[in-house]
């Protein structure tokens, strides 16, 4: 298993002037990352409704949340788009 | 279960995560009751024995603004979770230093103005750990914009610091301590597996305000 680094830059799911460049290790995994994002209180922790994922920003291609990103093939210098959902149900029960 | 059995189960959880959080930034002690935190003795040290902990004296390490261009290098905070229905009520916290943060979520006498987005709104989804990454932020003045009207506890902290620092950390360099790997299911192959280059966060005076 490689252990070396590689950087990663993160946008923000709803201001893209905010993105976060982080140095991870390729078995890092979308769940791992979304924590490490609300740690550093780059994003909010979701209500109990809502969920984050993180998408390819080349490809546009949405990554499984347990998949390492070498797996995903992804390198260095890979671009990843956080995108914030909450489901209908809730949205409804909200009201 | 029974309440009592969730309330031990709930101590011991909350020891372990400040326990794996020590760091150059972070410290504290663990205690039965004031009395013993206040004379600094009978520190409970192990995991077994936090069922009857109740008590925290947070150290930060780090520097905060006391006053307009002075700094303290190091404050201490008391946390209790002898709280009703805690943890879905946040813990009560005082100012243990004598020199207490010249900011808007501190004021000698009443306890750290959290705001609900740190503990009210996770509805007990959220441990001491979380408490103290919010504290050390806080001091660190590392937080987004509250809006032009927010003047919290110290209306004057805030325009300095927003002359002075144009609403960026005091020290944007600080390593802040980090919740433990195994609170998110993390293998421990991947602790310190992440490590923040750069965090650019838009400085919005005019942003939607968080606290209550």
């Amino acid at each position: 298993m490689s252990t070396d680094k590689i950087n990663i830059k993160l946008l923000h799911p709803t201001n893209s002037e905010e993105s976060l460049t982080a140095a991870v290790l390729p078995t890092a995994t979308p769940a791992y990352l979304i924590q490490q994002m609300i740690n550093a209180k780059f994003i909010p922790a979701p209500s109990r409704a809502s969920q984050y994922a993180l998408s390819n920003v080349q490809t546009g291609q949405q990554l499984l949340e347990n998949t390492t990103l070498q797996a995903a093939g992804l390198g260095d210098g890979a671009i990843l788009a956080v995108h914030h959902s909450t489901s209908g149900a809730a949205r409804a029960l909200e009201r | 279960m029974s309440r009592l059995n969730d309330l031990a189960g709930r101590r011991r959880f909350d020891f372990s995560i400040l326990t794996d959080m020590r760091c150059e930034v972070f410290d504290f002690t663990a205690h039965v009751n004031v009395a013993d935190l206040n004379d600094r003795k009978h520190a409970i040290t192990r995991v077994d024995d936090a069922v009857r902990v109740s008590k925290y004296r947070l150290v930060f390490r780090m520097p905060t603004l006391i006053g307009p261009g002075r700094f303290s290098s190091s404050t201490e905070i008391g946390v209790s979770t002898d709280v009703v229905d805690y943890p879905i009520n946040e813990p009560n916290t005082w100012m243990i230093s004598p020199d207490v943060p010249w900011s808007p979520h501190f004021r000698e006498g009443s306890p750290v103005c959290l705001g609900n987005e740190a503990w009210k709104d996770h509805r007990g989804h959220i441990t001491l750990g979380h408490l103290v990454l919010h504290l050390a932020r806080l001091l660190n003045w590392d937080e987004k914009g509250r809006g032009l009207g927010y003047v919290g506890w110290n209306g004057t902290a805030i325009e300095y610091h927003r002359t002075h620092y144009r609403g960026r950390p005091l020290n944007p360099d600080i390593k802040y301590p980090t919740l433990p790997s195994w609170l998110s299911g993390t293998p421990d192959t991947m602790s310190d597996g992440f490590e923040i280059i750069t965090m650019s966060v838009a400085w919005k005076p005019s942003s939607v305000e968080w606290l209550q």
